[in-house]
């Protein structure tokens, strides 16, 4: 029963490290996700097109392979693989891999109904971590989403 | 011949090469190597290790380490190619599809409002259950459903709410 709890907290948290990703490496650098992508895209666009526009330097030549495989030439894309970005990636793949093993030592229709704590894990971290403040109608909506798939999850 | 001509005369080219190869390959069914051994258990294990301790690594010293975010990278691939091969590579394509809509909803919504809507998932796979697969709907059912269809109205009409 531990085991699904922490499973489910780990499926809950994992939205909120990427949020957070979102908050510290696009918005704050990019803006949007699309300057981010553009910006990005630009950089290695003018490494691999070089030969393109420049006659001199050949796609097979030293100078170009050189440059094409300098991994700092990368660094904004490195860059945007953070510690919130693996750890989002890490919780939520952990969380259901521990998920789909403890299917296996109890009752299924418990076990379900508690993957909805996964969403009151989100909104306690997003209220803490992220300060998101939510309506009176938005926290009814996630309660009446809870109740709703604890009901309905033990027998899908 | 100008520079960018000749590229695109060889990528043509090359492009009608594979093409024929690949109609061959089809009509006889040749294969040059087995790939499903390439996806290996013992691969899974392997990249299931290095995705964790490189996954660790970057919480140490080593957080700016290319080489270790590469091969973070890596071995997540290999764990997708592994699903999509041993288990189901329509459900894989489906599944990553909504892990990235999911991710972009995190864009333009809270975290707390985007991760709750993502629990109509088990009323639709009650609905596909019931009307295409022929599977009992019982009235706990249709109660849970109807809980997450208000949940994600008020959801909604919330967020609209603080927006005005």
């Amino acid at each position: 029963m531990l085991v699904v709890v922490i499973s489910a907290i780990l499926m809950g948290i994992f939205p909120i490290f990427f949020k957070r990703w979102n908050e510290v490496n696009v918005e704050e650098k990019y803006g949007t996700l699309k300057n981010c992508t553009k910006i990005i895209y630009k950089e290695i666009a003018v490494i691999w097109s070089k030969p393109l526009h420049n006659a001199e330097i050949k796609y097979l030549s030293k100078d170009f392979l050189s440059e094409a495989f300098n991994l700092k030439n990368y660094s904004r894309l490195f860059d945007l693989i953070d510690r919130y970005l693996i750890a989002g990636i890490l919780t939520g793949f952990l969380g259901y891999i521990i998920w789909i093993f403890s299917l296996r030592f109890g009752e299924v229709s418990i076990l379900f109904s508690i993957t909805s704590l996964q969403f009151i894990a989100t909104w306690i971290t997003g209220y803490l971590y992220l300060k998101e403040r939510l309506t009176p109608l938005q926290v009814m909506g996630i309660v009446s989403i809870i109740l709703g798939v604890a009901l309905i999850a033990p027998q899908v | 011949m100008h520079h960018k001509y000749k590229l695109g005369i060889i990528l043509a080219i090359s492009a009608g090469i594979i093409y024929g190869i690949a109609s061959i390959v089809f009509k006889y069914d040749i294969n040059l190597a087995d790939y499903e051994s390439l996806i290996s258990n013992t691969g899974l294990w392997i990249s299931a290790i290095i995705f964790i301790i490189s996954g660790m690594a970057i919480f140490t010293r080593l957080e700016s380490s290319y080489v270790i975010k590469i091969l973070f990278i890596v071995s997540l691939i290999y764990l997708g190619l592994f699903m999509m091969v041993k288990v189901s590579f329509f459900a894989m394509i489906l599944l990553i599809g909504a892990f990235l809509l999911a991710f972009l909803a995190l864009f333009y919504i809270d975290a707390s409002i985007a991760w709750p809507l993502t629990g109509c998932k088990y009323a639709v796979c009650s609905l596909i259950a019931y009307f295409f697969l022929n599977e009992v709907l019982t009235t706990v059912g249709i109660l849970g459903i109807t809980f997450i269809m208000i949940g994600t109205i008020l959801l909604a009409i919330g967020g609209e709410m603080t927006k005005e």
